[in-house]
């Protein structure tokens, strides 16, 4: 089932020098229960991609409609609900509070969301357990491995039972185990009926992937 | 409210992660809060209480401007060691290059300093720290350590060791002379010359330990122990009459407006750049915050009753030390210190108000933002 969908999308920014046209009267679908790698060199502009699906960028033209609603239209509200119920996110770089611990890391889209304390308490030790983090609740960020890290950042974004995941780069920053393991958890995310949209360089997404965009074709 | 959750976990953790820099923020404010209110506060702290003023302003004597004190009777304990007394002409007591200490008693019990002469701003604050000649007078005014090593002293004869730069150092007998303020008109307080303020209680205390101390024209006002007054009764009196009043042009309100300014500018400014650096310390939790669906609303919520709780604290802390460097805290009064409170409060707010404005300015995809222009391009 069509969850997302971009209709005539054209992105473009100025750098100092130049006027870089990145996308142009774009079209892609996202479906739930499959995933979606955009590949392509850097510069292609799939982590714009990831931005503009969460509603991050301001287009000039061109709409992205969520469930027929169309998002461009969405007031700054209606956005932070639209993120905060509907998408997760996986960063390469985690974006991890480090002041909090793993339990409140991953609460923190439970928490904006309005849930009390006694309710997320018990979501989030389902998802401790589903990543397989058990022990390292009450750790804090910078005493975790960035394997570890990735893996509460998907905690996080699992938090609201979202029906998006937007990942960029998710095992970029990883080992070659940790990338299995979060390769793992993401077919997983897909196997619950979730639309995965992911930027990255990684083959093993590009294996798993039910689509493949290639950016650098499209803008071709 | 809903969000109260996670504003609270935000703060705990922000106390239990980053206690060290939040100590290092409140060194560095309440200190700057403290020492700018002594500041702030030194135009209007007279009017409120005038021995706190001579006492901890560190400008130690008062010069009465108001009319002429000529014809008025002062009431004045003296030692006159090396002073010229004519008649009851009060005039030229101090030889060139002879110095003497004026200790004015002021009751407070008995004198409304609010609505009489310093309500007016009828006063000086003179340099303390330099001899001043006047129609031919010498006198000096002390520092207030000096003061208070006086103080226990009352009546005896000091020596002093002082540098002025024409005059190189000197060290000479000190004669300490004393107005013993009772329940007299307001006029009758003041005295021409330099003088320091006192309790009444030193110079009584004085009294009655040194019988052999001369003294001058005593009258006793309400509350004066009996036992002085029977001791005094017995002794010699000296009697003299005031000198004429001269005016020595103050400060002006002006002047202290300027500086009360100032004060407050400074401390806009040490909030301000306290502030945009908590800003750009969190920068990236604000950022994530937002990704995760975090309203504008909430974030600058959540760093207004962070920020707001340490200018809190540095705003009592401060006025806490503000009033400990008037270290004769007890004469304080304690709505002037709750007006520092919370002045110190409402300058930290409007500061903190003008940083959340920049608060609502980050942008809410920062942490991708960060990988799309310092990453890929």
């Amino acid at each position: 089932m069509e969850i997302i969908r971009l209709q005539e999308v054209s992105f473009s920014y100025s750098t100092a020098h130049q006027r870089i046209d990145l996308f142009e009267a774009l079209n892609l679908s996202f479906k739930s229960g499959e995933i979606t790698a955009l590949w392509g060199p850097s510069g292609s502009g799939k982590t714009t991609l990831l931005n503009i699906i969460a509603g991050f960028l301001k287009l000039k033209t061109g709409n992205v409609i969520f469930n027929s609603n169309n998002i461009s239209e969405f007031s700054e509200g209606e956005l932070c609900t639209y993120r905060n119920k509907n998408i997760g996110f996986v960063f390469q770089f985690f974006n991890l509070i480090q002041q909090l611990t793993v339990e409140e890391n991953i609460a923190v889209p439970l928490m904006l969301s309005g849930v009390k304390t006694a309710d997320w308490k018990e979501r989030v030790g389902e998802l401790i357990q589903k990543v397989g983090l058990d022990r390292r609740g009450r750790h804090y960020p910078y005493q975790l491995s960035g394997g570890e890290q990735q893996r509460v950042a998907i905690a996080r974004a699992l938090a609201n039972n979202p029906r998006i995941i937007l990942a960029d780069e998710p095992t970029g920053n990883l080992d070659k185990k940790n990338r299995s393991a979060i390769v793992t958890l993401i077919n997983e995310m897909r196997d619950e009926g979730r639309a995965i949209i992911i930027a990255s360089h990684d083959e093993q997404f590009a294996r798993i992937a039910d689509k493949v965009v290639d950016l650098e074709q499209l803008s071709g | 409210m809903e969000e109260w959750g996670l504003i609270k976990t935000l703060l705990v953790a922000e106390l239990r992660f980053n206690s060290w820099r939040i100590i290092k923020v409140l060194l560095i404010l309440i200190p700057t809060f403290a020492i700018i209110s002594l500041f702030a506060t030194y135009q209007w702290m007279p009017y409120a209480n005038q021995v706190i003023f001579l006492r901890n302003s560190g400008h130690d004597f008062l010069q009465f401007t108001e009319g002429s004190y000529e014809d008025q009777t002062f009431h004045v304990l003296e030692v006159p060691i090396d002073a010229n007394v004519e008649g009851d002409k009060y005039q030229g007591y101090w030889r060139k290059n002879s110095y003497r200490i004026e200790l004015f008693v002021a009751d407070n019990a008995t004198f409304d300093f609010n609505s009489t002469y310093f309500s007016n701003r009828n006063f000086l604050r003179g340099n303390p720290n330099h001899l001043s000649d006047h129609e031919g007078m010498t006198g000096i005014a002390l520092s207030y350590n000096a003061l208070k090593r006086l103080n226990a002293n009352v009546g005896d004869s000091v020596t002093l060791r002082f540098t002025n730069g024409e005059r190189g150092t000197f060290k000479l007998p000190a004669i300490i002379q004393g107005v013993l303020r009772t329940k007299y008109p307001e006029h009758s307080i003041g005295f021409g010359g330099l003088g320091l303020v006192v309790s009444n209680n030193l110079v009584e205390e004085a009294l009655l330990n040194n019988p052999n101390l001369p003294f001058r024209h005593v009258r006793f006002g309400q509350g004066t122990s009996s036992q002085l007054e029977n001791s005094l009764s017995r002794r010699d009196q000296i009697r003299y009459a005031s000198q004429p009043s001269y005016y020595l042009p103050n400060m002006g309100n002006m002047g202290l407006w300027v500086m009360f300014a100032l004060g407050v500018l400074a401390l806009f400014i040490v909030n301000s750049r306290e502030l945009q650096f908590a800003i750009k310390q969190n920068w990236r939790k604000i950022g994530i915050l937002r990704a995760l669906g975090a309203t504008n609303k909430l974030i600058v919520k959540i760093f207004v009753i962070g920020q707001a709780c340490s200018i809190a604290i540095a705003a009592l802390s401060g006025g806490l030390l503000y009033r400990a460097l008037f270290m004769l805290g007890q004469y304080v009064d304690l709505r002037v210190m709750m007006g520092v409170v919370l002045g110190l409060f409402a300058i930290g707010l409007i500061c903190l108000l003008l940083a959340a404005q920049r608060v609502r300015k980050v942008v809410a995809n920062c942490p991708i933002i960060d990988i799309i222009y310092n990453k890929e391009f």
